[in-house]
């Protein structure tokens, strides 16, 4: 059974008619279950007791004995479901701490622990959570870290002497309740509220202020959105102090005690038609970095009129090329483009899965029109500029029309399908893929990136995703889990909660009287909802779902190599298309390159 | 309980205990192998791994030796390596500004799943995806030829302006930079990359320097 089960698994790649047969399996499972020998039961009581305890090594040993698993699923398939869960909480703990972790990545390393260290984890199970104190002992009596992991392990849980030193200890037992999840939302919002105070009210701009600035330590706390408020300070802050250099005393004086705002604003029109080349170079600097002036904002209307344009002009711009071409293929065959621009909240576009929109982001677009001294009125009334803002905006709708397409084939195969590192690595490689082809092909698109690339860092990234490709893809996916993704699971984390929350409330159903299962059959979320639903929004009200959804979703799961093999051919047909777009002939440019 | 939190946070200034990053020490783990065995030992080699003169120890893998720096983290992914015939051993070493100073060994089989020869790694590592010796976050050495050990080899450096929240519209970065030998095998190609914050590529030299003198192929 369990071996047919794995054939048809692996052998199903459209995954037409899952759902029905995968009832059919769950019901095989029960018809077949057996008791366990003397010896599976030791086994698996020793199994179980050692993970119960968090022990890595038990773990792994469990995960590996792929036999006996099997053997557990005709005999009790909640139970080692359950099993499974907590040995692959510890695994993914153990292997994210083994990570070779960076003093700059304390943000990502406290985010990657909060997701898994929390109210309702797996690693609850296990003791470990939902305060954060316990991996410390886990740490100790487990494994043999350097001092400096395990001093950046205190920092990313936020320990109270770390946060608060060491000569106060009141508050202590109520900052040791409450999880990482909290303890951030705390932190960021005071240093939230120390940069809105310098946002409102701070002149000063000079070298000395940056200085102190990027030393306050409380700012390391700031969340994303805040985050980049901070770093668009500093730019700002930059800029500013290199424009005041060539200020005459009585321009000077009508910028002195405003916010920074204010003084971008204004230092924008000083350096407005500027011909030497130096000023040039300021005012792009200024342009990009200050906020829009009237002309410069999207209206509503035009917002929905450029997006329509820019939907598009997309198509055409990604035509030709081989990720392009495979994101084309996608919409061709009956997949919904939809593009909207709105604020993105700290990212340059996302895919939506509740409105199947990809979002670019205002801000994006905006400082694209000041730096190239655009208005809305003339891009929209430029067929060329249309063109030129979807060939700047063209390797991040790759990205994202990825993400679609990574929604679009879990729904095809009708299995439920969380939002893992394994899509990043995916996006961002068609991103860098489709960028590299652009780039070797298409003179238009290097020249305007070698163009912004001196005045944007959204073009210098996507020329760093694009570097960081081509020195190696097998390395580049290591990149992407350790650097740009840290917070976010890999797909043996997240399948691993999901299974955890699953399992247990299968087991807690086993408890309940016939009134209380007749009514979560009645009222709870049925199987549609259910596939829709987030990590976070599943874990989170297993208790509310039809027990028909939550046995498909566990069952599907349980077979991890649909999911892997899927990452897997992602993978390599990326790193082969990059050889071929590598070694295939390069037309010359027409267009010439400055 | 938040106003109560609040009052402790403004007292105390958010303070760190330690901001500084310390030396590294050894680990054991499934996946990372240390470069000390004994954990006292190890303590001490991590403080000798904050300057350049850190013990070197012997490492072996399948395809080379070498003198590994005591109390640097070594990390494998065998999983990797086993299905793209890249055989590496990753060394992390001290933090210095908010980056890690770290060396990479490696052995690229002729059936790796990046690079055909020898040839191809060295020409998309030492220029950028379109050929570019400098750009406005990158700069390349020539490449020049060399001998580490009496075995022919090429190296090169390049220095990168390293985003550190490349996800997000955020401008954080620090500038990092790199060398490289590379060593063409009868079969395949070894390589030996050193990573290091700008500041600081100077101070942790020998350490790499130590490694190549010790590296050899098997």
């Amino acid at each position: 059974m369990s071996i047919w089960l794995k054939r048809f698994w692996r052998g199903t790649k459209t995954g037409k008619g899952l759902p029905t047969l995968a009832l059919v399996c769950l019901t095989a499972f029960s018809a077949q279950a057996q008791d366990l020998n003397d010896a599976e039961t030791a086994k698996l009581k020793l199994y179980d007791e050692t993970i119960s305890t968090a022990n890595p090594t038990m773990s792994k040993a469990f995960l590996e004995d792929t036999a006996f698993a099997d053997r557990l699923k005709l005999a009790d398939p909640e139970k080692v479901a359950a099993l499974i869960a907590k040995a692959q909480a510890v695994n993914d703990l153990e292997q994210l701490l083994d990570k070779p972790w960076r003093d700059n990545q304390e943000i990502e390393l406290s985010r990657a622990l909060s997701i898994r260290i929390d109210l309702n984890k797996p690693l609850e199970k296990v003791g470990i959570g939902p305060a954060p104190e316990p991996i410390l002992r886990w740490m100790a009596r487990y494994k043999r870290y350097s001092a400096h992991k395990e001093e950046l392990v205190k920092r990313s849980i936020r320990q109270f002497e770390v946060v608060f030193g060491t000569n106060s200890t009141t508050g202590k037992s109520q900052w040791e309740i409450i999880t990482i999840r909290e303890r951030n939302a705390f932190l960021a919002e005071q240093a939230g509220k120390r940069l809105e105070n310098y946002l409102e009210n701070e002149p000063r701009t000079d070298a000395t202020f940056q200085s102190q600035l990027r030393n306050e330590t409380v700012f390391k706390y700031l969340d994303p959105a805040d985050r980049g408020r901070y770093e668009r300070y500093l730019t700002q802050l930059a800029a500013a102090d290199a424009a005041k250099a060539k200020l005459s005393a009585p321009q000077l004086d009508k910028i002195k005690d405003q916010a920074i705002e204010q003084q971008m604003y204004l230092l924008g029109g000083l350096f407005d038609k500027s011909k030497s080349k130096g000023a040039i170079s300021l005012e792009r600097k200024v342009d990009s970095a200050r906020q829009s002036k009237p002309g410069e904002t999207l209206s509503f209307q035009n917002n929905q009129l450029l997006a329509g344009m820019l939907q598009t002009a997309l198509v055409s711009e990604i035509k030709g090329t081989v990720a392009g071409d495979k994101v084309l293929k996608f919409y061709n065959s009956g997949a919904k483009l939809n593009i909207a621009i709105e604020s993105c909240q700290g990212c340059y576009a996302k895919y939506e899965p509740s409105s199947g929109r990809i979002i670019f982001d205002s801000e994006m677009i905006q400082q694209y029109l000041r730096v190239n001294n655009l208005t809305a009125e003339t891009l929209l009334k430029s067929k060329a500029q249309i063109a030129a803002l979807a060939r700047y905006a063209s390797p991040i709708f790759v990205e994202e029309a990825t993400h679609q397409m990574q929604h679009d084939w879990a729904a095809k195969a009708g299995i439920y399908k969380p939002y893992v590192q394994e899509d990043e690595v995916e996006a961002n490689s068609m991103q860098a893929l489709y960028t590299t082809e652009k780039m070797r092909r298409d003179a238009k698109f290097k020249a305007l990136f070698l163009r912004m690339e001196k005045s944007t860092v959204y073009a210098q990234k996507r020329m760093e995703t694009m570097d960081r490709f081509n020195e190696s893809p097998v390395k580049f996916d290591r990149m992407i889990r350790q650097v740009y993704y840290y917070g976010t699971p890999s797909f043996g984390a997240a399948s691993s909660q999901i299974l955890s929350a699953v399992s247990s409330e299968l087991e807690r159903r086993k408890t309940l009287d016939a009134k209380a299962l007749v009514e979560i059959e009645e009222t709870g979320a049925g199987l549609e909802d259910a596939m829709a639903m987030t990590t976070q929004e599943l874990t989170g009200s297993v208790a509310e779902i039809k027990t028909v959804a939550l046995k498909k979703i566990q069952n599907d799961l349980l077979h991890k190599t649909v999911y892997t093999d899927h990452y897997d051919s992602a993978s390599d047909w990326t790193g082969s298309m990059l050889t071929t777009v590598n070694t295939s002939r390069v037309p010359k440019p027409k267009v010439r390159v400055p | 309980m938040l106003k109560l939190l609040l009052a402790f946070f403004l007292l105390s200034g958010c303070s760190y205990a330690d901001d500084n990053a310390p030396g590294t020490a050894a680990e054991s783990s499934s996946g990372r192998k240390t470069a000390e065995s004994d954990p006292v030992k190890a303590k001490a080699a991590g403080k000798a791994g904050r300057n350049a003169s850190a013990k070197h120890e012997p490492y072996n893998m399948d395809h080379f030796t070498c003198q590994v720096p005591a109390g640097w983290e070594a990390g494998r992914d065998k999983a990797s390596e086993a299905k793209n015939k890249i055989y590496e051993l990753e060394l992390l070493g001290p933090r210095v500004e908010n980056a890690p100073v770290m060396i990479y060994a490696a052995y690229y089989a002729k059936d790796n799943r990046d690079f055909k020869t020898y040839g191809e790694f060295i020409e998309r590592n030492s220029k950028d995806a379109i050929g570019r010796t400098e750009t406005p976050t990158r700069k390349y050495t020539p490449v020049k030829e060399t001998a580490m050990n009496g075995i022919k080899a090429l190296s090169f450096e390049r220095e990168v302006k390293e985003f550190l929240h490349p996800e997000s519209t955020s401008e954080e970065s620090v500038r990092v930079r790199e060398k490289f030998y590379v060593l063409p095998a009868k079969e395949g190609f070894f390589v030996l990359h050193y990573y290091s914050p700008a500041s600081v590529f100077n101070k942790y030299l020998p350490v790499f320097k130590k490694l190549i003198s010790t590296f050899t192929p098997l």
